[in-house]
């Protein structure tokens, strides 16, 4: 522990963690092999904790597998929809990691043998890893609502995978008649951006004020509880008045029933049809997460608070939306953070040290119009046998402020985007 | 670069710090890494809006981020986020950032923004921040090459009564500036280097 703090690896540029300790593993007398670490997926955890395991110790060799050569940034893609963003300005590509020189395999995993330590991909090879990170995001769980599959995404879509997906959500937006009511289907907690889907009803509403003022927002929502909600109804009020209508569990919100060919939601009491249909299934973690045995029963992996080591699997680290990390939300910054301390905790095994103290945070900016953000914050850490809020610390804006903060909150929300994109791609 | 000895203790032997609700022990490196999804690597922002925080001076990162903690100075998100911290942490991460090289903010020079902004400038701050004020000072910000967005969102601040001003001469100073003034004078202020 104290070699660990005694050297301050970023003042050294990155330098090595001085790798000839004794009985460190990769580099017994001589005969010196690299340590291999292998990522699979290159979302905002996979492309940090790739980054960061080069930065802390650039003697381990690095491998990223990702299926796409471009990643879709979905903080801000609600920004799309109301069409204040373009796509492309979420787009980012590899090179900077592969400049750094990490190996960025763009191919699908599909499989993990966790006894041989290897990775098998589409096209047939296999990766050795010592070290493995398994950040692949989520999938949806279709099997959860009655009468739903995937071949919903091309009549509903979701675009809660930003891409393709939001950009045929916008076409429909912009095909809807004046006067007609887009619905926002919630999924049961835990999902991906506990405020997302507020604050895209926000942003569906930015565009409806501009081009089809007589439109609304009807959104059925899993759950009974809102993120950030004083700060949503207050913002709503405010700029989109009488436009959006929150339809909780608790008041029949909950839809049970989808009869794809009527495009027809059916909840408890009531029916629901419309042209524009933003269906967000229930998740759960990543195909792979499950191919490779790291799932629990409700479909997440369940993790060592202290190093995201996973408990069903040795050597293997689940991080981002897939990890069941206690009481952190499923968000970019999340997935950041716990690649950071992931990071951390592998160089250490790598190098025959003990994990150093893990800091995990969270922040989530919402932006519901050019010019009204606001945020929440929250740290966490590893208490016991799970990822607990530190008390009190989980805390969202004031709701009593003067207009200028919210302006100043949207721009520290675009330097937060500016920053985590550039932390995790260049 | 400026060493305190007591800091150097703190931030490389690593303390018990009993009262910290994160961890028993400092594990610097990895409690500055949090800053870098806002803040940029080792405190160099991407963003125009934060402000970088890399090579300021180790007493002036430390009272600015006890003050943002006590909510004696107004903070948007630094209050929130910094309230479980020690004295030990902030002590720890104002050593860190001030032990990183400072660079100034990129951006376009717009011409006519950049000569009002430098009338403002020899107008108005001048007198207290100097000329150029590029350098990393006991318990004051280092503005010259700051990015516009950040000296903005302050000046916003400190033209609105309703909200603690750090100093009540610079108070003064500010408050008639018009939004067009405090545009053109932090677009002038970031490219001072
Ligand atoms: C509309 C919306 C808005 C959001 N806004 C915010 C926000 O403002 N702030 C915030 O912090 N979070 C936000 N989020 C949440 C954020 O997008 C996720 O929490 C984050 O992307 C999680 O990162 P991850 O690495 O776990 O997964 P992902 O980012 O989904 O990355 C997974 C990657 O793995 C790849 N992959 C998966 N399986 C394989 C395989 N077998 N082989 C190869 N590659 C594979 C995928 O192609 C993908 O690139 C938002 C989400 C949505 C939907
Ligand atoms: C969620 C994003 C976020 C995170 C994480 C964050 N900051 Fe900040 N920081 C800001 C913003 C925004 C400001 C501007 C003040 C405000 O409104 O809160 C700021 C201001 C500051 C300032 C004042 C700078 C000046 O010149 O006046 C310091 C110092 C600072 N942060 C240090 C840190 C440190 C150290 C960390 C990590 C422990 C950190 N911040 C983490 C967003 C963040
Ligand atoms: C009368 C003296 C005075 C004048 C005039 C003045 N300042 Fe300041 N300024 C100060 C002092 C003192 C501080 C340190 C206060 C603090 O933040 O603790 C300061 C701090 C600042 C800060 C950092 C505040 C923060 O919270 O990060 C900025 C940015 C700044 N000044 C910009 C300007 C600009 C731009 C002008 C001209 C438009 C200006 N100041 C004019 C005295 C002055």
């Amino acid at each position: 522990m104290l070699n660990w703090t005694r050297r301050d690896f970023i003042k050294a540029g990155g330098a090595s963690l001085a790798s000839g300790l004794a009985g460190a593993p990769f580099v017994a007398s001589g005969a010196a092999r690299k340590a291999r670490v292998v990522v699979i997926g290159g979302g905002y955890g996979g492309a940090i904790a790739a980054k960061y395991v080069k930065r802390l110790d650039p003697q381990i060799d690095v491998t990223l597998v990702e299926r796409n050569k471009h990643y879709v940034s979905c903080p801000f893609s609600n920004e799309v929809l109301s069409g204040e963003r373009d796509i492309e300005s979420l787009t980012f590509d590899y090179q900077g990691l592969a400049a750094r020189d990490i190996r960025v395999i763009h191919d699908e995993a599909t499989a993990v043998d966790p006894v041989r330590k290897t990775v098998s991909l589409k096209n047939g090879k296999a990766l050795e890893y010592d070290r493995l990170v398994v950040s692949p995001g989520i999938q949806f769980n279709w099997k959860a609502i009655e009468g739903c599959g995937p071949e919903m995404e091309k009549t509903m879509p979701h675009a809660w995978k930003a891409g393709e997906q939001t950009l045929l959500l916008r076409k429909q937006l912009e095909a809807m008649k004046d006067g007609g009511t887009a619905i926002i289907v919630v999924p049961p907690a835990p999902f991906r951006c506990p405020p997302g889907p507020y604050e895209r009803a926000a942003q569906m509403c930015a565009y409806f004020k501009h081009h089809k003022p007589k439109s609304r927002v009807l959104i059925l929502d899993a759950n009974t509880a809102m993120s950030k909600r004083p700060l949503f109804e207050q913002a709503w009020a405010a700029l989109y008045p009488g436009m959006i209508t929150w339809t909780p569990a608790s008041n029949s919100g909950k839809v049970l029933r989808v009869d794809q060919s009527k495009r027809t939601l059916v909840t408890e009491f009531d029916s629901y049809t419309s042209d524009v249909i933003n269906f967000i299934a229930p998740h759960k973690a990543g195909q792979i997460a499950h191919i490779a045995g790291l799932t629990d029963a409700a479909g997440w992996c369940p993790v060592d608070p202290f190093t995201m080591e996973s408990t069903k699997h040795k050597a293997i680290h689940v991080i981002g939306d897939a990890s069941a990390a206690g009481d952190m939300p499923k968000s970019a910054h999340s997935a950041g953070s716990q690649a950071k301390a992931t990071a951390a905790a592998i160089v250490a095994a790598i190098n025959g040290q003990t994990a150093p103290n893990p800091y995990y945070v969270n922040t989530c900016y919402s932006l519901v119009a050019p010019d009204w953000g606001f945020s929440v914050a929250g740290l966490y850490k590893a208490d016991g046998d799970k990822i607990a809020a530190i008390p009190g610390s989980v805390v969202i804006s004031p709701t009593d402020v003067a207009p200028f903060t919210r302006k100043e909150e949207a721009a520290f929300g675009l330097s937060w985007l500016a920053n985590i994109t550039a932390e995790a791609f260049s | 670069m400026r060493k305190s000895p007591l800091l150097s203790i703190v931030a490389f032997c690593g303390v018990v710090a009993a009262s910290s609700p994160f961890a028993a022990e400092i594990n610097i490196v990895g409690l500055a890494n949090t800053c870098n999804s806002c803040h940029g690597m080792d405190g160099f922002s991407a963003g125009q809006a934060n402000p970088s925080i890399g090579g300021q001076s180790a007493d002036y990162l430390n009272k600015v981020m006890r003050e943002q903690r006590s909510g004696e100075r107004y903070s948007s998100v630094m209050g929130r986020l910094l309230k479980s911290y020690t004295d030990e942490e902030i002590a720890a991460l104002a050593d860190h950032y001030s032990r990183q090289e400072w660079r100034a903010a990129v951006q376009e020079r717009q011409l006519r923004l950049s000569l009002r902004g430098k009338r403002v400038h020899n107008m108005v701050c001048k007198k207290c921040h100097g000329a150029k004020d590029n350098k990393a000072k006991d318990e004051t910000i280092r503005l010259g090459g700051q990015w516009a967005g950040y000296i903005q969102a302050v000046l916003n601040r400190y033209v609105d009564p309703k909200y603690q001003r750090p100093s009540d001469e610079m108070a003064e100073a500010v408050n008639s500036l018009s939004p067009e003034d405090i545009e053109a004078v932090s677009h002038f202020v970031a490219s001072n280097k």
